[in-house]
């Protein structure tokens, strides 16, 4: 248990790592809510204009590796725009843009969920559009998302460790860097593994409760 | 900004078998993971290794996959193991795809009626012709399509073959891009290349899932 002395002096690394780890997170989150709505709309949408787009857009995220996309991202992206783009930021776009590829999805199963009838019966009780998406459309979907919500949350916290192939100081790099310095290679990594676990794994359990809770009392029986 | 696609054209070779590695990866692990998944769910559903098996079922499910890689690759070194890129990339990609299709056998199993397993025994078969006519047919409509798309995942995460250097297609994209200053043409083709090898299943995965949701509705 030697190593324990050892890896105390890297503990301001380690948390360096876990903030650039959480802020990829974080970033990809907000992105992926924002756009994946904007793209389960443009989906929905009677206009191809909008439609088709948003098709290409899913699916060829959907189709190609993370690892790909970061890459790619961070090459192509500041040419093409012709802005300056850093490593974390270039990281955290196209995770954002991978899970709002995913979150799509989703909030489309959710969206459809609520039947076109219901909207119907809730016009002719007189609210208005936005009042039926707040009251009717919503609250019934998001009984529908919110337990593949969470797992694809968990995908996106996992998915922050291919961010490492910038050099992203993020934990998996973090956790590289350490190891050569150190030469603890196992230890390392299974202190890594071991903080990763405990941020995803109750994100997974959170998952499932919100499923078993939803089941009951969110959804209107039919 | 000018495109050109020459040094491309110029390495086709190289991404050529940087292609093979990645299809070798995919496919070998694809056919032990699916196998070594079955006995993962057993384990898991009965027997006394039942806690030690979901422990590391659920280790591995909320783990990233590069780390993974990186305590296969690097850690067992400790060992005085030392693996070769695609062994290390082989083991991960394989566990994961086990794990993944132990989760998916164990719902497909769990999803068969019990009302139809009684009928079985009502109508007098064994318990091998109760697996064979009844519980079978009946979870491998639950198991078909989430199996499709972890294939997806699978092709997918051989692309991380490249963070301990091995040639796969990405890396081999890489390369081509570091030696020609063609970034843009070079990762372009690369995801092309994946686009075109992941979306037939991704096809195959939506309409299996469309096809098996009406024959159970049934």
């Amino acid at each position: 248990m030697e190593f324990v002395g050892e890896l105390i002096d890297y503990i301001p690394a380690f948390w360096r790592g876990l903030r650039y780890t959480l802020g990829l997170a974080a970033i990809a989150l907000t992105l992926g809510v924002v756009l994946g709505l904007l793209i389960a709309l443009a989906r929905m949408s009677r206009h191809r204009l909008f439609r088709i787009p948003a098709t290409v857009f899913v699916e060829f995220f959907r189709t190609t590796p993370l690892v790909v996309q970061i890459v790619w991202i961070f090459f192509v992206l500041p040419v093409v725009l012709d802005i300056s783009l850093s490593s974390f930021y270039a990281g955290a776009i196209a995770l954002g843009m991978n899970q709002a590829a995913y979150k799509s999805e989703i909030f489309r199963a959710g969206l459809e969920e609520v039947e076109g009838s219901q909207r119907m019966a809730a016009r002719v009780l007189g609210l208005s559009r936005l009042d039926t998406f707040r009251f009717v459309v919503v609250p019934q979907a998001t009984a529908v998302v919110l337990p593949a919500f969470m797992a694809h949350t968990m995908l996106l916290v996992k998915g922050t460790a291919y961010v490492s192939i910038l050099r992203v100081p993020e934990l998996t790099h973090t956790a590289t860097l350490i190891s050569l310095d150190s030469f603890r290679f196992l230890e390392v990594y299974v202190v890594v593994g071991v903080i990763y676990f405990l941020m995803i794994y109750p994100l997974g359990g959170l998952g499932r409760w919100l499923e078993k809770r939803g089941s009951g009392r969110w959804r209107i029986q039919q | 900004m000018e495109l050109s696609f020459d040094p491309v054209l110029d390495r086709i070779p190289l991404l050529l078998d940087g292609l093979r590695l990645t299809a070798s990866l995919a496919a070998l692990a694809f056919v032990m993971g699916t196998l070594g998944g079955l006995p993962l769910a057993l384990g898991r559903m009965s027997s006394a290794l039942r806690s030690v098996i979901t422990g590391m079922i659920e280790a591995t499910l909320s783990t990233p996959v590069p780390l993974q890689l990186f305590l296969v690759f690097f850690g067992l070194t400790t060992f005085d193991l030392f693996l070769t890129p695609f062994q290390a990339v082989l083991i991960v990609l394989t566990w994961n795809q086990a794990v993944v299709m132990a989760e998916n056998y164990r719902a497909g199993l769990q999803s068969v009626p019990e009302g139809y397993k009684r009928a079985g025994i009502v109508l007098g078969l064994n318990r091998t012709d109760r697996y064979r006519f009844v519980i079978l047919p009946l979870a491998i409509r639950a198991v078909l399509p989430p199996m499709t798309s972890s294939t997806v995942n699978l092709i997918k995460d051989s692309a991380l073959a490249g963070f301990i250097g091995a040639t796969d297609l990405l890396n081999a994209g890489l390369i081509g891009a570091t030696e020609s200053f063609r970034p843009i043409e070079f990762y372009t083709v690369v995801a092309i290349v994946y686009f075109v090898i992941s979306y037939p299943v991704v096809l195959l995965a939506d309409r299996l899932e469309n096809a098996m949701a009406v024959s159970r509705d049934r």
